[in-house]
C-alpha cells in the first residue's frame, strides 16, 4: 500500500534557527517536500523514512523532525495519523486524557502504591536483609561501635565481677533463643547521658551502658528482660529492616513525589521521619513479645521488663514523635501476654 | 521597546492526566519508567512555555536519563557499603566525591542546555571548569570561614557563572550587578527569620517554662516538635522572600546578545508565599492528589510575571545542534539534586 498523500499546515524553522516560516508539508508518497506557504519556494525535500514525529505531550503543537535538521510544528488534526505516530505513545495520549477512564488509572496507581506499600517493599526488604552477609553486618557492628568509641563512650568502669555476672544472664538467655553464640556478643560502654539502656547492632552485638548494670545491681530478672528484649532486635533483624526500609520508603516518594516545590518537600520529609518512627515502634513492641517468649523459657520473671518500663516511664513523650511505644502501653502489652499464657 | 510576556499554556486537567500515568507506570515498573515520566515531565512544561510566539523543548531521552540514575545508584551502594565495612574509606569515598562536584554540576548545566531549545535553536553552555571550582569550592569556603557574611558575594558569582555561560545558539546571555541588592535581599531575609523567629522564641520559651513548673513531659515534647515545625516554615518562608527578591533583581541586570535584549521578572514576595502556603495546604489535604494543578498554578504566576524586553527588533537566532552524547557526559549528565541554584 502506498503512503497517504496529504498536506499539512503550520510553521518551520531551518536548522538551528529561530525564525519562523509559515509552511505547508506536502506528503506524496515515499516523498516529502517543505512548502514556504508565503512565497511558495521549497524549503525542503526529503525521503518519508527521513521524517520522525516527536512523541507528542498534551496538546501543543506536534513537533516534526526533517532532515539536516528542520523544524516542522503543526496543529494539524490528522498529524497523528499521517506522520505514523508509534503506537506506544498513541496508547500514552490515549490514557492520559481527561476523562472518566482517568479515574480508573488514578484508581490503579493508588491501588499499585498501597500494593508496593504493602508487599513489594517487604518482600524487597527481606529479600535484602537476606541476601546482607553476615560478615558485613559484623562489620558494621564494629565499624558502629568504633565510631561511637570516637565519638561519644568511653571504656566501661564496671569490674570484672559485674561483667562477668551479666555475661552469665546473657549466655543463659542465647543458648535458649536458638541464635549463633558465636556471632552474637556482650558490650558494656560508659554513655554519659543515655542513662540506664541498652542497644542492639545488626551483627549480634548488645551493648548496655554502665549506668543499667548500675542502676539495677541485684534485679537479675530487670537485666535479663533488658537483654531478652535487645536479642529480639537481634532475631528479627529489625536494625537491618529499618535501614532498608527508609531508603525504599524514600525512592519511593521521591519518585512519586518529584519536584513539589517549597514548604511542601520540607512536608514530606517530616512525613518520612514520623512514618520510620511508627515502623520504629512496631518493632519494640515485636522484640518485647520475644522477649517475653525467650523470659518463659528460662524461667526469668517478666515483672522486671515491667518494673524497668515503669521507670523509664518518665522518660515518656508524645507518642507519634517518639521511637519508642509509651512505656504504659508496653506494660500493657506484658499483662495481655500473662494473660493469654 | 517592544515587550514579550511569557506564558504558560499547559492546564491542570491536562497535565493530571499525564502526571498520574506517570505515576502508574513509574509504580508497576519499580521506578524504570520514571526516568522517561520525567522526559514528558519537562516536555510538557518547556512546550507549553511560549514568548515572542515561540515555545521551547526539551530533548534527553528516557534512556540518557535512566543511565544517569543507574550511575548515582551504584555510587550510593558503593557507598552505603563502603561507610559499612570500612568508614574511612567511605570518608575518603565522600571527599573524591565533593572534590568531583563542580565538574559534575557543569556537565550537568551543559547536558540540560543542550537538550533544551527555543523554537529551532538549541541552548548551551560554556561555562568553564575553573569557574566552576571557584563558585562551588573555593567561595563557599570563603564563606564558611567568614561566617556566611559573604554569602551574597557567593549567590552573585553563582548567578554570574551560571548565566554568562549560557548560550541561546550562538547569542550570549550576560549578567552582571553591583553587591548592594544582595546583601539587601540576604539581609532582608535573615531579619524576617530572625524576627519573627525572635518573637516565636520568647511565646514558646514562657509556655516551655510553665510546662517545665507542671511537670508535664508530654506537652513538652509536644511544644518542641512544634518549634521544630514552626522553625522549618519559617526558613522555608524566609528562602522564598530571598528567592524573589533575586529573581526580579537578575531577570532586570541580565540582557542576551549584543543588542541587549532584557528580561524583566515582576514576583512579589506576598503573592510567592501565598503560593507557596495555599499550594502546600491544599496539596497536603487531598493526599497529593491537587499537586498537578498546584504545579500549573506556579508555572503560570512564573511565566505571567516574566518579561522578554527585545531591544529594537529581534533578529534570527542561530546556533548548531551540538551532540550532547559521548558514553560518560550521558550517564554523568543529569544528575538528580546535582545542580546550581539559578534564578531562572
Amino acid at each position: 500500500m502506498a503512503p497517504p498523500s496529504a498536506i499539512l499546515e503550520g510553521q518551520a524553522f531551518a536548522p538551528g534557527s529561530s525564525a519562523p516560516h509559515r509552511a505547508n508539508l506536502h506528503l506524496n508518497g515515499g516523498q516529502v517536500f517543505l512548502i514556504d506557504a508565503t512565497a511558495e519556494t521549497v524549503l525542503l525535500r526529503c525521503q518519508r523514512n527521513e521524517v520522525r514525529l516527536d512523541p507528542p505531550v498534551g496538546n501543543s503543537p506536534r513537533n516534526v523532525h526533517l532532515a539536516e535538521g528542520w523544524l516542522f510544528q503543526t496543529q494539524a488534526p490528522g498529524a497523528s495519523a499521517l506522520l505514523d505516530e508509534q503506537l506506544r505513545s498513541r496508547l500514552l495520549r490515549h490514557f492520559e486524557q481527561f476523562h472518566p477512564r482517568l479515574f480508573a488509572v488514578a484508581l490503579a496507581a493508588v491501588l499499585a502504591a498501597v500494593a508496593v506499600w504493602k508487599w513489594a517493599i517487604p518482600v524487597l526488604v527481606a529479600l535484602a536483609v537476606w541476601m546482607t552477609p553476615a560478615t558485613l553486618k559484623q562489620q558494621i557492628d564494629r565499624g558502629t561501635l568504633q565510631s561511637m568509641d570516637f565519638a561519644m563512650a568511653e571504656p566501661s568502669q564496671l569490674s570484672e565481677a559485674q561483667q562477668a555476672a551479666q555475661h552469665r544472664i546473657f549466655a543463659t538467655l542465647v543458648t535458649a533463643s536458638g541464635l549463633d553464640p558465636e556471632t552474637v556478643n556482650l558490650q558494656f560502654r560508659d554513655l554519659p547521658g543515655m542513662g540506664p539502656n541498652a542497644f542492639a547492632l545488626p551483627g549480634g552485638t548488645v551493648v548496655l551502658t554502665d549506668a543499667l548494670v548500675t542502676a539495677y545491681p541485684e534485679d537479675t530478672a530487670l537485666i535479663a528482660g533488658v537483654m531478652a528484649h535487645e536479642l529480639g532486635h537481634v532475631a528479627e533483624q529489625h536494625g537491618l529492616r529499618r535501614l532498608y526500609q527508609s531508603l525504599s520508603l524514600y525512592i519511593l516518594v521521591a519518585m512519586i513525589a518529584g519536584d513539589v516545590g517549597p514548604i511542601l518537600d520540607n512536608l514530606t520529609l517530616e512525613g518520612q521521619t514520623l512514618l520510620n518512627l511508627a515502623f520504629s515502634r512496631r518493632h519494640e513492641l515485636a522484640a518485647d513479645t520475644y522477649a517475653l517468649r525467650l523470659l518463659d523459657q528460662t524461667g526469668y520473671d517478666s515483672a522486671g521488663l515491667t518494673r524497668f518500663f515503669a521507670d523509664v516511664a518518665k522518660y515518656d513523650g508524645a507518642n507519634w514523635t517518639s521511637s519508642h511505644p509509651l512505656s504504659k502501653d508496653r506494660i500493657k502489652n506484658i499483662e495481655i501476654y500473662n494473660q493469654r499464657r | 521597546m517592544e515587550q514579550q510576556q511569557f506564558e504558560f499554556r499547559g492546564n491542570a486537567r491536562e497535565w493530571f492526566g499525564i502526571w498520574i500515568v506517570n505515576i502508574l507506570l513509574s509504580i508497576v515498573t519499580l521506578g524504570i519508567y520514571s526516568a522517561w515520566a520525567k522526559v514528558r515531565t519537562k516536555k510538557y512544561f518547556y512546550q507549553n512555555t511560549w514568548v515572542a510566539g515561540r515555545n521551547f523543548d526539551y530533548h534527553a531521552t528516557g534512556k540518557q536519563i535512566l543511565k544517569g540514575r543507574l550511575v548515582v545508584i551504584a555510587a550510593i551502594f558503593v557507598y552505603a557499603l563502603l561507610s559499612a565495612v570500612a568508614p574511612p574509606l567511605a570518608v575518603l569515598m565522600l571527599l573524591a566525591y565533593l572534590i568531583f562536584i563542580p565538574v559534575l554540576v557543569k556537565n550537568g548545566m551543559v547536558f540540560n542546555a543542550r537538550n533544551s531549545s527555543w523554537a529551532n535553536v538549541r541552548f548551551n553552555f560554556e561555562g568553564q571548569t575553573g569557574e566552576a571550582y571557584k563558585v562551588m569550592l573555593g567561595l563557599p569556603i570563603v564563606v564558611a570561614l567568614t561566617a556566611y557574611t559573604t554569602f551574597p558575594f557567593l549567590a552573585r558569582a553563582v548567578q554570574r557563572f551560571g548565566i554568562n555561560g549560557h548560550r541561546l545558539g550562538k547569542t550570549a546571555f550576560h549578567f552582571e550587578s553591583d553587591i548592594g541588592p544582595f546583601y539587601k535581599a540576604f539581609l532582608l531575609a535573615v531579619v524576617f527569620f530572625a524576627a519573627i523567629g525572635g518573637l516565636l522564641g520568647i511565646l514558646v520559651f514562657q509556655l516551655f517554662a510553665q510546662a517545665a513548673i507542671v511537670g508535664d513531659l508530654g506537652a513538652l515534647q509536644v511544644m518542641i516538635a512544634v518549634i521544630y515545625v514552626v522553625a522549618l516554615l519559617l526558613g522555608a518562608f524566609a528562602v522564598v522572600l530571598y528567592q524573589s527578591m533575586i529573581r526580579n533583581h537578575v531577570y532586570a541586570n541580565t540582557t542576551l546578545g549584543a543588542n541587549h535584549h532584557g528580561f524583566r521578572s515582576t514576583v512579589t514576595p506576598g503573592a510567592m508565599l501565598w503560593l507557596a502556603v495555599s499550594n502546600a495546604l491544599v496539596v497536603a489535604s487531598t493526599l497529593g492528589l491537587m499537586l498537578p494543578w498546584a504545579q500549573i498554578r506556579a508555572q503560570r504566576y512564573l511565566a505571567a510575571n516574566s518579561t522578554f524586553l527585545i531591544n529594537g527588533s529581534l533578529e534570527e537566532f542561530t546556533g548548531e545542534i551540538q551532540d550532547p552524547t559521548n558514553a560518560i557526559g550521558d550517564a554523568l549528565g543529569d544528575i538528580e539534586g546535582v545542580e546550581l541554584g539559578l534564578a531562572m
